[in-house]
C-alpha cells in the first residue's frame, strides 16, 4: 500500500489543496490596498451587509424552529413523524437551484402565495423576504438534526422529575433540558451560519440581484466573476472563505466537545 | 453560554458594517430612486456615463433634489423574466423588441413605447466577430467561424438578447431574406443557406455564456478563438487593455436595444424615471453613448464621433429580414432552427 | 415550510397536465442533460469512492507528515461556499491558470468541458466519502484481519470476506450522500460548465436556463425529476442509517 500517505496526499493535493493555494496567491497578488479598495466599495459593503443580516436571521429563526420540530420529533409520536423527518430533510439533498424554483412558483405573482401577498402589498421575490426564506429553506434541517438524536438520548424523565419538584414546564426545560442541548445547539447554529453565509443557488433565482440593494455576497462574486473585475471576485471570496472556514471550524469544534458522537453528515451535504 | 457570546460578536460586525455604509444618508434634499434593470453589456454605458451625468442633470433641473439609482444588470432575457416577475424596476434597458412587447403585453410598459424616444432604441451597435490580436486564425467572415480549427464563444440566446441578434445577423447575412425581406422555412438542404451556417456555427460553439457580458469575459479570459458579440463592448474591452481584434462580417445586423419606463401594476409613474429616459435622446446623453462605442441615434452626435466606427457596408435592420415577430418565430423557441441546430 | 413550496412546483410542472410535463421531461435538451448529469456523477462517485476509501484507510492506518493539515484540507471543500469552489477550480484551470494553461498546450480541456464538470463534483463530494467511511475503517480491528492471516486466508481473501463486509455499509452510504450531492450540484459549476445543450449542460444549470428564459413549465419538469432523485437518495440514507444501528445493536456496540 501506498508509502506513508503519499497517495491520499497526491489526490487531495492536487484536488482540493492546489486550487485553495492558488486562489489564496491570487488574491494575495492583488495587494491588500487592491483588495480592501475592492471591499470597502458601497456595493460590496452591501452585500456583505446583507448576507450577513441574512445570515443572522436564518439562524435565529431556524434555531426557534428548528428546536420546536426537534422536540415533537423526538418526543411525540404522532400520525406521520418519519414522513415529517424525511420531509424536514428534504432541503439538504435537493439541488439550490431547484429550492430557488420552488419559492419562486410560489411567490411568484400569480402563486399560491404571490397573489395574496401582492395584493396587500407585501413584496416577497426580488426582495429581502426572498432572499431569507431562500436561505431558511436551505438550512431548516440543520438545527434539527443536531439536536434529535441527543433528545432521543436524554429522554423525558429529568424534566418530569423537576415538574413533580413543582418547576413549570417552561423552567424544567430552560434549566434541564436546554443545558445538555448546548453543544448541539452551537454546532447547529454555526452550521447554519456557514451554510447561510455561503447560500448562492436557490439566492440567484429570488433574489432579483440588484446590485447595493438585494444582492449577496456569493452573488457580487458571481456578477464580479462574470463582470471583468477578478479583483472583485475574490476579495469577496477571501472574505467568504474566512468566515465560513471559521464558522465550519466552530462547529467542528463543538462536535468535538457533544462527547464525540458520530457525525451526522447529512447536515454537511452543501 | 459560548454561542450567545459568539452570535453577538457576528451581530456587532454586522452592526459595524451597517452603521459604515449608512452613514452619509442624513442631507436634507429630498431624493427619488430610480431602478434601473438592465442587460448585462449596458453596464458600462449606465454606471460610468449616463447615470452620472443625469444625476447632475437631475439636480440642476430640480433644486433641493437628487436622484438615486438601484441597478441590476443581467441577460436581458433573465431581465425580462424578472420583470414579469415583480421585479419593480422603473426603467428597462433590455437588447430586444420582443422583450419590451412581452412587458407591454403584460401592461408594465406603455402599448406605444416604441414612439418614444428615437424608435425606443437611443442608441445602437453592431453585431461583429471578435478573434485574437492579429487574426491568427484568419477569420474574416461567418463561415470561417464553422472551421473545425475554430472555437467560438457564443451568449446563449435563451437567457440573451444579444445572442438572438447573433443569430439573426447570421441568419439575415446568407438567407435570401435579405433580398426579399420575407422569411424562409429553411428546409432546403442541398442549397448552401444560412441554416447550414446556423448549424455548423452552433457546432463550432465551445461556451454559451449566459448574457452577452459574460459571454465576453469568457473569451477575454482566453477561451475560444472567436466570439460573436456587441462591437460597442468588444470596443470597451480593447480601451480596457484587453488583446483582441474586431472583425466586421462582409453583411451584418445593426442591433437596437429598447430603453423605457415600467409603470408597476397600480403605482404611478415614476417622473424621475421618465425623464431619464428622455434624458438619453438628448445631445449630451447620445455624446456619452458614444463615447461609450455606442453609434448614437443623434446624427450630429454621430458625425462628431464617427471617425473610431466603422462605416459597414453590408449593414441590415431587423425590418429588413422580417420583423422580429417572423424571424423569432423560424429561429427560436423549442422548434426553432438554433434549436434544431443544436441537436 | 417544505410541503407547501413543493406542491406548488407540482402545480407549475403539470399545469398543463400530465402530456404536457411529459413532453417537457422528454425535450432532447432536458433529456441530454438529465443523463449527463447522472453519467458525470456516478462516474464522480465512483472516484470518490475509491479515493475517499484510499485516504481514510491511510489515515487510519498510516502515520505520516501533515496529517492533521490533510484532514483540515478535506475539510474544506464543506466549508466553502459552492461558488467560491467553482472560482478556485476556474482560476486553476481556466486559459490563464496555471495548470489550465499547460493543459491547453497540450490539447486538453477542462473548463468548459465535461473533465471540469467532474473536476468540481470531486472537488465538492471528497469530504462527504471520507468522512462516512471513516468512523466504519475506526470500528475495524486490525486484530480480526490478523487472525484472518493466521488462519491462512490471502490478503484478497481477508479483503473480501472480513473487511469489505464491515465496511459495506459506511460505503454504501457515502456513495448515496456523494450521489445526492453531485446530481444536483449547481453553485460551483454554474461558473465552469459551459452550458452547451447536449455536451455541458446538467440538469441543475438545464433548470436555472429554462428559468432565466421564462419558461417555468420546462424548469419545473426536469426539478421535479431532481427533486424525485434527490427524496430517493434522502431514503437510502435514511434506510442506511437504521440498518448500521440495527446491526450495531446486534453486535451489542
Amino acid at each position: 500500500m501506498g508509502g506513508r500517505g503519499a497517495v491520499a496526499w497526491a489526490y487531495v493535493g492536487f484536488l482540493v489543496g492546489l486550487p485553495a493555494a492558488n486562489l489564496i496567491y491570487l488574491a494575495g497578488r492583488l495587494g491588500p490596498a487592491k483588495l480592501y479598495a475592492e471591499l470597502s466599495k458601497p456595493e460590496s459593503l452591501h452585500a456583505l451587509w446583507l448576507t450577513m443580516l441574512t445570515a443572522v436571521i436564518t439562524v435565529a429563526v431556524n434555531t426557534f424552529f428548528g428546536v420546536l420540530i426537534a422536540l415533537s420529533l423526538a418526543r411525540q409520536k404522532f400520525r406521520g413523524r418519519t414522513t415529517m423527518s424525511v420531509l424536514t430533510d428534504v432541503p439538504l439533498t435537493v439541488s439550490p437551484v431547484v429550492a430557488g424554483f420552488v419559492l419562486l412558483t410560489l411567490y411568484r405573482p400569480d402563486g399560491w402565495l404571490g397573489k395574496p401577498l401582492e395584493a396587500s402589498g407585501i413584496q416577497v421575490l426580488n426582495a429581502l423576504p426572498a432572499i431569507v426564506l431562500a436561505t431558511l429553506f436551505v438550512t431548516l434541517p440543520l438545527v434539527t438534526r443536531e439536536l434529535t438524536p441527543v433528545l432521543a438520548q436524554i429522554g423525558t424523565e429529568q424534566e418530569e422529575a423537576a415538574i413533580t419538584l413543582g418547576a413549570s414546564r417552561w423552567q424544567a426545560f430552560w434549566r434541564i433540558t436546554l443545558p445538555s442541548l448546548r453543544h448541539g445547539l452551537t454546532r447547529g447554529m454555526t452550521l447554519t451560519f456557514a451554510r447561510a453565509i455561503g447560500e448562492f443557488g436557490a439566492a440567484v433565482v429570488v433574489s432579483g440581484n440588484i446590485i447595493g440593494q438585494t444582492q449577496t455576497m456569493t452573488l457580487w462574486v458571481f456578477q464580479e466573476a462574470t463582470d471583468f473585475n477578478y479583483a472583485g471576485a475574490y476579495a469577496g471570496s477571501v472574505v467568504l472563505g474566512v468566515l465560513s472556514v471559521v464558522a465550519f471550524a466552530w462547529a467542528e469544534h463543538a462536535r468535538g466537545r457533544a462527547h464525540r458522537r458520530r457525525r451526522d453528515l447529512l447536515t454537511h451535504i452543501r | 453560554m459560548k454561542f450567545v457570546g459568539g452570535l453577538s460578536v457576528l451581530m456587532l460586525a454586522a452592526g459595524i458594517v451597517t452603521l459604515s455604509s449608512c452613514g452619509k444618508s442624513a442631507e436634507a434634499t429630498k431624493t427619488v430612486t430610480i431602478t434601473l434593470a438592465g442587460n448585462s453589456v449596458a453596464r458600462g454605458v449606465y454606471e460610468n456615463g449616463l447615470i452620472p451625468a443625469f444625476k447632475d442633470a437631475y439636480a440642476k433641473a430640480h433644486p433641493g433634489e437628487k436622484v438615486e439609482f438601484r441597478q441590476t444588470y443581467e441577460g436581458s432575457g433573465a431581465q425580462t423574466r424578472a420583470i414579469l416577475a415583480g421585479l419593480k424596476a422603473d426603467v428597462a434597458a433590455l437588447t430586444l423588441a420582443p422583450e419590451m412587447e412581452k412587458l407591454a403585453a403584460a401592461g408594465l410598459v406603455a402599448k406605444d413605447w416604441a414612439a418614444a424616444s428615437k424608435g425606443g432604441s437611443p442608441a445602437t451597435s453592431v453585431v461583429v466577430i471578435v478573434v485574437r490580436p492579429g487574426n491568427p486564425k484568419k477569420i474574416h467572415d461567418w463561415p470561417d467561424l464553422t472551421r473545425q480549427d475554430v472555437d467560438v464563444v457564443f451568449p446563449n440566446p435563451e437567457t440573451s438578447g444579444a445572442a438572438q441578434w447573433n443569430v439573426a445577423a447570421i441568419y439575415g447575412a446568407y438567407e435570401n431574406a435579405l433580398a426579399t425581406g420575407t422569411v424562409d422555412d429553411l428546409s432546403n438542404p442541398g442549397a448552401p443557406n444560412s441554416w447550414h451556417l446556423l448549424r455548423d456555427i452552433r457546432h463550432r460553439t465551445k461556451v454559451f455564456g449566459k448574457s452577452g457580458r459574460e459571454a465576453m469575459q469568457i473569451f477575454s479570459s482566453g477561451v475560444g478563438d472567436a466570439l460573436v458579440g456587441w462591437e460597442c463592448e468588444a470596443l470597451e474591452r480593447k480601451a480596457a487593455g484587453d488583446q483582441l481584434e474586431i472583425v466586421y462580417p462582409t453583411k451584418t445586423i445593426r442591433m437596437e436595444p429598447p430603453v423605457a419606463v415600467v409603470i408597476p401594476k397600480g403605482q404611478v409613474t415614476n417622473g424621475a424615471a421618465v425623464e431619464f429616459v428622455q434624458f438619453l435622446t438628448t445631445p449630451e446623453a447620445q455624446r456619452i453613448y458614444a463615447e461609450h462605442h455606442f453609434r448614437p441615434r443623434d446624427a450630429d452626435v454621430a458625425k462628431e464621433a464617427g471617425s473610431d466606427l466603422p462605416a459597414v457596408t453590408g449593414l441590415f435592420g431587423i425590418d429588413d429580414i422580417g420583423g422580429w415577430a417572423a424571424v423569432q418565430k423560424v429561429l427560436f423557441g423549442p422548434e426553432g432552427l438554433w434549436a434544431k441546430a443544436g441537436q | 415550510m417544505v410541503i407547501l413550496p413543493i406542491l406548488s412546483l407540482g402545480s407549475v410542472a403539470f399545469s398543463k397536465g400530465w402530456a404536457s410535463f411529459w413532453a417537457a421531461i422528454t425535450r432532447r435538451e432536458a433529456l441530454a442533460s438529465i443523463s449527463l448529469t447522472f453519467q458525470v456523477s456516478f462516474l464522480a462517485t465512483a472516484i470518490t469512492a475509491l479515493a475517499g476509501l484510499w485516504i481514510a484507510w491511510t489515515l487510519k492506518r498510516r502515520e505520516f507528515w501533515g496529517k492533521s493539515l490533510l484532514e483540515a484540507l478535506i475539510d474544506l471543500p464543506l466549508a466553502l461556499p459552492a461558488i467560491v469552489g467553482g472560482l478556485v477550480l476556474l482560476s486553476m484551470y481556466g486559459p490563464n491558470g496555471i495548470l489550465g494553461a499547460f493543459l491547453g498546450k497540450h490539447g486538453i480541456e477542462v473548463i468548459f468541458a465535461k473533465p471540469g464538470i467532474l473536476l468540481a463534483l470531486l472537488f465538492v463530494t471528497l469530504p462527504l466519502m471520507v468522512r462516512t467511511v471513516q468512523p466504519v475503517i475506526e470500528e475495524l480491528e486490525p486484530e480480526v484481519e490478523q487472525a484472518s492471516f493466521t488462519l491462512g486466508a490471502s490478503r484478497l481473501e481477508t479483503f473480501m470476506r472480513v473487511t469489505l463486509p464491515t465496511l459495506l455499509p459506511g460505503v454504501a452510504t457515502g456513495v448515496s450522500l456523494t450521489l445526492a450531492r453531485a446530481l444536483g450540484e449547481f453553485g460551483s459549476l454554474v461558473l465552469i460548465a459551459g452550458n452547451i445543450p447536449f455536451r455541458t449542460e446538467v440538469a441543475p444549470t438545464y433548470v436555472y436556463a429554462r428559468i432565466e428564459s421564462g419558461e417555468p413549465e420546462a424548469a419545473a419538469a426536469v426539478a421535479v425529476a431532481l427533486l424525485i432523485a434527490s427524496i430517493a437518495m434522502l431514503l437510502a440514507i435514511e434506510y442506511l442509517q437504521v440498518r448500521a444501528r440495527r446491526v450495531g445493536r446486534r453486535h451489542g456496540r
